[in-house]
């Protein structure tokens, strides 16, 4: 009996662990992708919120301020006037308003939901005054008294002349192509008295009003005296914004949101889970100051990416929260935050759309105003809920990138606004949050291509793009070429960086133009790497004093900044390196670097005079900085911006007698293509990648000039040199020590130069050498001999060894 | 009988089936797709035939890794071996001393890698300890891992981690030694040397081919170290095959690298099935 049992026992344990393993091997799973949202994209989920572009009241210079809701209406205040709408935002009403309302307001309004409003204005000294209409439109005069101001404590920030010995004189203002220049007036100590930043209306007809202080009042609106006070305490002591629904405050600070009962003002426990959300936001977007939220007055604001827009329908105790990512809705103390509409389907994750103001409507949906930097326009869209549009769009294309980039996102927001069926589901490899390296990312990419889930498009910036050419991993498109060629007209010698003689594999959308910016003689005498070693070494002897030439302190930047021009004339036909003309780049390079002053306390070389740029206006690419701030006298620059043409040619002129040219070096008529794209030849859904890389072709997308690279697409091209008046920009300039400081406002490039810049655009060549492994080869040997730590020969048979490996793979 | 004996194979079988299951599916199917890849081209897996094989057979890189990997094995393994053995003999002696001193040599092989690549650039740098060491001492400096010097770094580094598992295998097996064959022997006069080759030795046989094996597959796992030191292009002398294949995946090199693979694949079988069958003859 008992061997039986023992062997029946001795069974059952047997198949009790065959099963436990057979059951763990079951149960093995891999973490899902969440990529749009938890809803696969061929669910059959249905209901989603659509996005639609309303008309703003008013003429084309009509200037929105603020967009709020009165009773069931919601109503735009702007340049021109008060409209109402009734029906979301379609249509609107200009409200007429008794001559004793005031007729002008410097400040956004706030606005009861009975009609009565809260303005600011400004009287002649500039002081702030402000004034409470009723419903029945009668206005009377709410005096505050507010504390002074403390965000401002050495009075202005600029101050000193702009003269600096060794600074060009100042070029006449008679010259017709001179750039406008102003001066700042030193000495003078004008604080901003404080005023009330932002109103709102409680329930009862009270106010609420946040000072530049960070101070929010609760204000009696019959005598203006503060009923609370509420000051932040923290990092930076300051609120920054406020947000109310029925039963609760909401401030935010730089340290994050302060809750208060609005019955009796205390304060309540933190919602933690809001908190955790705006905290991975900021650290998403790699910007820890992301948070800063700033109420839009005029024509627009540059908003931090990442921000969060909080706001409130105040029906309930729920908070929505608006972002580049999409609008959230969190119930306070609840557990979870819900997206209620994706903002990779519309214009919210267009990364030059900014949000002015949302509101949430009684019929449950959204209307928004925004700016659009791109058009520099404001936008009015509404977001209405559609219940059988499908929750997520029925295809998805992936794209895969190495790094994030505005023209990229906003490019994916135009296609995706145009083609509503299609979601493009954007893969960033290298996030910097991270240790992933090129390497890591490249061995990723490849593993998913091969597994047959590789993506569709395929951004190759960064990417070893001869390889996957070699490899047939691409699509040949130049069908798609060829039609935009023939609509658009496209640049064939930039379009042909990458082709081979089966067609077009890899295209650049965009390139980049490397230039030496110095002065008319000594760019006629330069016309190679050699020549212009010899120009800086005249221009030391010339500027014995002169810290630095080039500005280039840095070893490494100096070889990075050279490399483009000159490494297309370091390849042999074979493929390997010649080692006479490597040895000739670092020798030549050695000449340039030399010719940088040490410190003479034997501090840091690199720290030279020190200053603060700012660019205002829409130019972001101030070219020629470094000259204006008398860092140096050459400039080795990147020309990646028709936008930046205006800078380049105010800043040659303030400079006087300075002009620019395509950088010399070893190889002549270089570009750096950019934005270069090409088509997985594994992807099943190959139709739609076409119409999307034709589409990143076109002239609509060609038009986003924010620094990736100028168009290949002629006519954008054309339409980008059409630069108006208004938006020409400029910089202001300070150097570390006060001394120094310059305003220059941009002038408008001649047509002649226009027509120089077609012909050297025309005139290019040969694409830069973007090999990675090459580049590291170069800068880490490079810099040991620049620096002294390593022998000429040394230096180059150590790049040679290691690029020969790396070769004979 | 005959039906108890079958019954017997086939609970065992039973027994065997899921690691079986498991071994020919992440293992034998693999490989095989593997030897398909080697034959064929790499994006489009068009037939290639030995066109591959004959390639990287005339890859200046293949072989210099191939030269290298060798070298490294044919240096490290004999050494780790003989090392760790006399150590292991001597630390036996030591009694419960020499089980204390067993454990700190297993240290170095909880060190994380991170860690031991970290310490690799502390030491091994130009301006690291080891030159500064030199410097005071009146020697020259050396850039270690830019030169031939850095195969030896790789080397040491290899014994120095490899050295506590070994002395732990050498030990299970001496402890497996009745004392009295040495008792007798040493009543018979034999000498310390006389009785390690007439009698430890020969008795370690079994553990020998067992430790070398081992020994052998753990040395693959230093590309982890010189990986993170040196990343993808080290110097020339420590470039291993790990290096190239982790290059070719890089560069989508399928073919080339499955064709390595099956190359080194075979190499490493033949070695063992060598090893297995010399010890068969002696024994």
């Amino acid at each position: 009996m008992r061997p039986k049992l023992k062997r029946y026992g001795t069974k059952l344990i047997s198949l009790f662990l065959s099963s436990a393993l057979l059951l763990s091997a079951v149960a093995c799973s891999t973490g899902g992708d969440s990529s749009l949202s938890d809803i696969p994209s061929n669910s059959s989920a249905k209901g989603r919120y659509v996005e639609e572009e309303f008309s703003l009241p008013g003429g084309d210079g009509n200037i929105p301020l603020s967009l709020d809701q009165t009773g069931d209406k919601l109503r735009l205040t702007s340049s021109e006037g008060i409209f109402d709408s009734s029906d979301n935002g379609k249509t609107w009403e200009k409200v007429a308003f008794e001559a004793e309302a005031p007729e002008t307001f410097s400040s956004p309004a706030a606005w009861g939901t009975d009609g009565s409003a809260v303005f600011t204005t400004s009287d002649d000294s500039g002081k702030s005054r402000y004034w409470l209409m009723d419903k029945s439109r009668k206005k009377r005069e709410l005096v505050l008294n507010l504390p002074e101001n403390e965000t401002f404590t050495d009075g202005v920030l600029l101050s000193g002349s702009d003269d600096k010995s060794g600074a060009p004189e100042d070029s006449s203002e008679d010259s017709a192509s001179s750039a406008a220049e102003t001066s700042v007036a030193s000495g003078s100590s004008a604080v901003p008295e404080n005023s009330i930043q932002k109103f709102s209306f409680l329930h009862d007809g009270s106010l609420l009003g946040l000072d530049q202080n960070g101070v929010l009042y609760h204000i009696d609106p019959e005598t203006g005296s503060f009923l609370h006070t509420l000051e932040a305490t923290g990092t930076y002591n300051q609120y920054i914004d406020f947000v109310l629904t029925t039963d609760t405050l909401l401030v935010r600070s730089y340290d994050g949101v302060d809750l208060f009962h609005l019955t009796d003002w205390t304060l309540k426990e933190r919602d933690s889970v809001l908190e955790d959300f705006l905290n991975s936001s900021r650290q998403s977007t790699g910007n820890p100051e992301a948070t800063v939220q700033t109420n839009v007055s005029s024509s627009g604001n540059v908003f931090l990416t990442g921000d969060i827009l909080l706001f409130s329908d105040r029906q309930d105790d729920s908070i929505y929260l608006c972002s580049q990512n999409g609008v959230y809705r969190h119930i306070l103390g609840g557990s979870s935050i819900e997206q209620v509409i994706n903002g990779a389907l519309n214009t919210l994750s267009d990364p030059t759309f900014h949000v002015q103001k949302i509101l949430k409507l009684s019929d449950d949906s959204f209307t928004l105003l925004g700016w659009n930097e791109t058009d520099e326009s404001h936008k009015l869209l509404n977001y209405l809920y559609d219940p059988n549009m499908s929750a997520v769009p029925e295809k998805e294309l992936k794209a895969y990138a190495f790094s994030d980039s505005t023209e990229l996102r906003q490019a994916i927001a135009m296609y995706q606004k145009a083609n509503p069926d299609i979601y493009i589901n954007l893969e960033l490899a290298l996030s910097g949050s991270d240790a992933m390296t090129v390497s890591d990312a490249l061995r990723t990419l490849n593993t998913n291509i091969m597994a047959g889930k590789g993506p569709d498009v395929i951004f190759l910036d960064g990417m070893p793009v001869q390889n996957y050419l070699q490899k047939g991993l691409l699509t040949e498109i130049g069908d798609l070429v060829k039609e935009v060629e023939d609509s658009d007209g496209l640049f064939e010698n930039i379009l042909s960086a990458y082709k081979t003689d089966e067609g077009y594999y890899a295209v650049p959308t965009r390139f980049v133009l490397p230039i030496l910016d110095a002065d008319k003689e000594s760019l006629s005498s330069v016309h190679d790497l050699a020549s212009l070693a010899d120009a800086v070494d005249k221009l030391r002897k010339e500027h014995p004093d002169q810290k630095s030439v080039t500005g280039l302190t840095d070893a490494a930047s100096l070889l990075k900044a050279l490399y483009p021009a000159n490494s297309p004339a370091w390849f042999q036909t074979d493929g390997t390196l010649k080692q006479d003309a490597l040895s000739e780049f670092l020798q030549q390079a050695k000449r340039i670097f030399d010719t940088n002053l040490p410190d003479e306390d034997g501090g840091d070389p690199q720290d030279g005079l020190g200053y603060a740029s700012v660019s205002f206006g829409k130019n972001g690419m101030a070219m020629g900085t470094e000259l204006t701030s008398g860092n140096s006298l050459i400039s080795l620059e990147n020309f990646s911006s028709i936008g930046g043409l205006p800078s380049l040619v105010s800043v040659n002129d303030k400079m006087q007698n300075y002009g620019y040219a395509p950088q010399p070096g070893q190889a002549g008529n270089v570009f750096l293509p950019a934005g270069v794209v090409g088509i997985n030849a594994k992807s099943s859904q190959q139709e739609e990648a076409k119409t999307f890389v034709k589409f990143l072709l076109s002239s609509e997308v060609q038009a986003i000039d924010q620094g990736l690279g100028m168009p290949v697409n002629k006519k954008t091209f054309e339409q980008l040199c059409q630069v108006k008046d208004s938006s020409l920009g400029g910089i202001a300039v300070i150097s570390s020590d006060s001394s120094y400081s310059i305003n220059l406002t941009f002038r408008k490039p001649t047509e002649e130069e226009y027509d120089a810049l077609r012909e050297t655009v025309e005139g290019l060549e040969i694409p830069a050498t973007q090999d990675t492994i090459i580049l590291d080869a170069v800068l880490q040997s490079g810099q040991a001999y620049l620096e002294g730590k390593l022998e000429l020969n040394d230096a180059v048979q150590e790049i040679l060894k290691k690029v020969a490996l790396y070769l004979s793979e | 009988m005959k039906k108890n004996r079958i019954k017997g194979e086939n609970i065992g079988l039973c027994f065997l089936l899921p690691s079986l299951t498991g071994v020919c599916l992440f293992v034998l199917l693999p490989f095989l797709d593997v030897l398909r890849r080697s034959l064929s081209s790499s994006v489009s897996e068009e037939w290639a035939g030995f066109q591959n094989y004959w390639s990287i057979l005339h890859n200046s890189a293949f072989r210099l890794a191939c030269w290298n990997t060798l070298r490294f094995v044919g240096v490290c393994i004999p050494s780790l071996l003989a090392i760790s053995l006399l150590l292991a003999v001597f630390l036996q002696r030591l009694g419960r001393l020499g089980g204390i001193l067993k454990t700190a040599f297993l240290f170095p092989m909880a060190i994380p890698v991170a860690s031991v690549a970290l310490v690799w650039r502390v030491l091994f740098e130009n301006s690291g300890l080891w030159n500064s060491l030199l410097c005071r001492l009146g020697a020259v400096p050396e850039d270690w891992m830019n030169s031939p010097a850095a195969f030896w770094v790789l080397c040491g580094s290899y014994l120095w981690k490899n050295l506590g598992y070994d002395i732990v295998l050498w030990m299970a097996g001496l402890s497996g030694i009745p004392t009295q064959i040495y008792e007798a022997a040493q009543v018979d006069g034999a000498g310390e040397w006389k009785i390690f080759c007439k009698i430890t030795f020969p008795s370690l046989l079994p553990s020998l081919y067992t430790i070398s094996v081992l020994s052998f597959l753990n040395s693959f796992k230093v590309f982890r170290e010189a990986y993170l030191v040196a990343g993808d292009y080290p110097n020339e002398s420590m470039y291993l095959l790990q290096h190239l294949f982790n290059n070719w995946f890089r560069d989508l090199s399928f073919d080339k690298l499955s064709a390595g693979a099956v190359l080194v694949a075979a190499v490493i079988l033949g070695l063992i099935l060598l090893l297995q069958r010399i010890w068969n003859w002696e024994e």
